[in-house]
């Protein structure tokens, strides 16, 4: 405390005891002074979405239909299964699905899910990963990809077999390529060959940053990024991609569900060779050899890596995604210009409300379905669908919607002028402040909302989310934005509710706070080439979903157009993919309403049925 | 097939032009260094604080005011003719906000203001405050002297707030904002546009 300078009526102040007992003298209720804001908070898009999942008013503090609900029969889904399981067990003679055994469930109310982004309206167990055909789409879609730089294969043509290679093999090459990627036999006789109707998901494209060579490609074989970009988005991919050609191998779906993520690369490397062997007439073991090592190993881009010996699976499965692939995967800004997050916020609040959209697309329907659902629920704890519901609250009722819409005005109102804003930790912990503490609050006064998200998972996940991306869309840093979401499930949620995960456990984020910024081995990362196996965290639910919410949220705060991989953004545009990774939670709601179908059927090969 | 050449035929050249593929380093093509100071928020010649329009509002000590005079003259000569500032200073619960002032010579100064009532005192709170304000001196000047949005400084990384948000969001965005003359857009409900997280009163 520094000394005040003698000046003139300092007595007046010194009768500092009166002045500061003035401090003391106005005790603060603030939760009552709360209350007088409750009229507000009806008009808000959270209290109208929450009434319409409870049939209720949301800030009501007791569930007077408890018990009174009709069990599980109040679900139309659950009766459903109810009358499935017996049929099972009649046709099979043994017992299966029995509503009879186990915790007597629907004594609460079993909210059904608005999909967000839509008006879809879903129950929960239509958003189960085996129920919902678009979730299990989506996993094959990624899985079944490989992308193999050609510019090598195309140098050893020229150097090893002397080979001329111009547009016109090239074409050539492709068209045999789509044949030989459906199982197509073009070196030898007596080759077993596939139905057709069996893989017609199959087949190859390329992508290239040069209209020189764009223009000379049959354009049914080309991802063409000018046509599926915003100009300005565009440009920054073809800058970064440059003159190299990238084809994008996609394997058929039934080939992953029978083997594994490590099957698309196998299968692509094969039918690729075959493809250069029959378009440029090659023969002699040294050059193929060559071709299927380059096309194994050299350039090769696979959607995951392997991991550790324990976890057992092998490249393309979801535990070695890397968290900025993961995000790559993500389209929904594709139509939005390439510019900081900062500027556009400053210009236009709608404007910047649709990039916070477009990253809850991402971030609800594809990063939290790979963590929560596939990854903790199915590969690693097998299915008993619990983390579903930790995916079913980023998916579901405009909830995070309705915190984002609050964050851009906040960042629209407060940031007037602001040129950059800097990765410094003082001044990112505020902003988390800030939203963090509205967010609980917000838990406080709607109880609905507490139900809906039971879990502390759940609600970490929300929290985690929104505190991730308001870092890393100001400050363009993936490290900032999880260091605020570590920081405000480890320290905010933590002080304010002093339990974070569900019945009074503990989510472990403050291990993941100090070794945010380490980059030793089997430590720390960069927060793009971390992935949801990454130790160093908390192994709760919905931390893949954080994550990739603060990789994505910095790309859109740097104004860049990809996160990790410019090939991989451009190659999860495709049109020709069967699940829609623009528009996830739209083809995750219609799955829930059986009206998305998927690929890989074995309708063709069997009995009538 | 024709003879292979050896690598050093095709591409005498080979290990230079590899160099010459490969991007500048991390360390040239990124930077730490912060953004300069804006002009509002550098050091200001002696004897601005007689300089229209500051000395509207700012008493002539003979020196440059202290951080507390500042704040006090800026409450007695400015905000008070507001009305408008008056009518929301008068609206929240009563905040308790503490400033840490950084002078670039003097040190680290301390001030206080109570919203509803309105004081401002000297020093440093016996009650734990609201919010606490980390901020340079200049930065409080210009914020003051309305050059700069008052969460300017904050998100560029010049500023530290601590505490409750939105006592720092009452205080330093509407009550400094009404008093330097900001006019709501048309159709606000509120004098000054508020987030609607966070409505004007609310604690």
């Amino acid at each position: 405390m520094s000394s005040p300078p003698e000046r003139k009526g300092e007595k007046a102040f010194q009768e500092r005891g009166q002045i500061e007992a003035r401090e003391r003298e106005y005790v603060r209720e603030l939760y009552a002074v709360s209350a007088r804001f409750l009229p507000l908070e009806r008009e808000r898009v959270l209290y109208a979405s929450l009434k319409n999942t409870f049939g209720a008013d949301p800030f009501a503090l007791q569930d007077s239909q408890m018990y009174k609900r009709g069990g599980y029969r109040q679900s139309k889904r659950k009766q459903e299964f109810a009358r499935l399981g017996r049929q099972v067990a009649v046709e099979r003679g043994l017992p299966a699905y029995n509503r009879a055994v186990g915790l007597p469930i629907g004594q609460r109310q079993l909210e059904p899910i608005l999909i967000a982004g839509t008006n879809i309206m879903v129950e929960q167990d239509d958003t189960h990963h085996l129920n919902n055909v678009a979730i299990q789409q989506m996993l094959d879609d990624i899985k079944r990809t490989v992308i193999v730089n050609l510019d090598i294969a195309h140098r050893m043509l020229t150097v090893r077999a002397g080979k001329e290679v111009t547009p016109e093999t090239i074409n050539l090459y492709l068209e045999t390529l789509q044949h030989t990627m459906c199982g197509g036999a073009v070196a030898q006789e007596h080759m077993s060959e596939i139905n057709p109707l069996l893989v017609k998901d199959a087949y190859a494209k390329v992508i290239t940053g040069s209209d020189e060579v764009k223009d000379a490609l049959d354009r049914r074989f080309l991802i063409d990024i000018d046509q599926l970009f915003h100009p300005t988005r565009a440009e920054k991919l073809k800058e970064a991609i440059g003159d190299a050609i990238w084809i994008v191998l996609r394997i058929p779906t039934l080939a992953v569900r029978m083997a594994d993520g490590d099957e698309a690369a196998r299968w692509a490397a094969m039918q690729n060779t075959m493809a250069f062997i029959a378009s440029y007439g090659l023969s002699g073991e040294h050059i193929i050899s060559d071709l299927a090592y380059s096309f194994k190993h050299a350039r090769v881009v696979r959607m995951g890596n392997k991991m550790w010996y324990q976890r057992m699976r092998g490249t393309n499965e979801p535990g070695g995604f890397p968290d900025g692939y993961i995000c790559d995967f993500m389209q929904a800004e594709r139509d939005l210009p390439a510019r900081r997050f900062l500027e556009v916020a400053q210009e236009d609040e709608e404007e910047a409300k649709k990039y916070l959209r477009a990253m809850n697309e991402g971030t609800g329907g594809i990063a939290a379905v790979i963590d929560n659902s596939i990854w903790l629920g199915f590969y690693m704890s097998g299915g008993i669908g619990f983390s579903n519901t930790v995916a079913s609250a980023a998916l579901a009722g405009n909830i995070i919607e309705s915190f984002s819409d609050e964050l851009v005005e906040l960042i629209h109102r407060y940031t007037m002028g602001v040129r950059k804003v800097p990765p410094k930790w003082e001044t990112v912990k505020f902003m988390v402040n800030t939203i963090i503490q509205y967010t609980m609050e917000s838990y406080e006064k709607f109880p609905t909302l507490a139900e809906f998200h039971w879990g502390g998972a759940h609600r970490v996940s929300v929290i985690g989310s929104i505190a991730a991306a308001t870092a890393g869309i100001l400050t363009g840093s993936s490290t900032m934005g999880l260091m605020a979401a570590h920081y405000s499930i480890a320290h905010v949620m933590k002080e304010g509710w002093l339990r974070t995960g569900w019945a009074g456990q503990e989510i472990q984020d403050h291990i993941g706070l100090p070794y945010l910024c380490s980059f030793r081995p089997e430590e720390g990362n960069l927060v793009e080439l971390r992935g949801l196996n990454y130790p160093m965290q908390s192994f709760s639910a919905a931390h893949g979903a954080i994550r990739a919410a603060a990789v994505y949220a910095a790309m859109i705060g740097r104004g860049s157009s990809w996160c990790l991989s410019p090939v991989v953004k451009v190659a999860f545009a495709d049109p020709h993919l069967v699940f829609d990774f623009k528009h996830p939670r739209l083809c995750i709601a219609k799955a829930g309403i059986r009206q998305f179908m998927p690929a890989g059927e074995r309708d063709p090969v069997l009995p009538p049925h | 097939m024709r003879k292979i050449p050896r690598l050093e035929e095709w591409y005498p050249n080979f290990s230079e032009e590899f160099e010459k593929t490969k991007l500048p380093s991390v360390m040239e093509r990124v930077t730490t260094e912060e953004p300069p100071l804006p002009k509002a928020s550098q050091p200001r010649p002696e004897g601005w604080w007689r300089e229209y329009p500051h000395s509207l509002w700012i008493v002539d000590r003979g020196r440059e005011p202290t951080a507390y005079e500042l704040l006090h003259d800026f409450i007695v000569g400015k905000a008070m003719t507001s009305p408008l500032a008056i009518s929301i200073g008068s609206t929240p619960p009563s905040r308790l906000i503490l400033f840490e002032v950084k002078h670039p010579t003097r040190g680290v100064e301390y001030a206080r203001i109570f919203l509803n009532p309105t004081d401002v005192m000297e020093g440093y709170a016996e009650e734990e405050p609201d919010v606490v304000v980390r901020i340079g001196y200049y930065d409080l000047v210009a914020v003051l002297c309305g050059e700069l949005p008052p969460f300017n400084p904050l998100y560029e990384g010049r500023v530290e707030i601590i505490g409750n948000t939105v006592a720092a969001i009452d205080l330093l965005c509407d009550v400094l904002e009404a008093t330097n003359g900001r006019e709501a857009p048309p159709g606000s409900p509120t004098p000054i546009p508020r987030p609607v997280m966070w409505p004007l009163g609310h604690p």
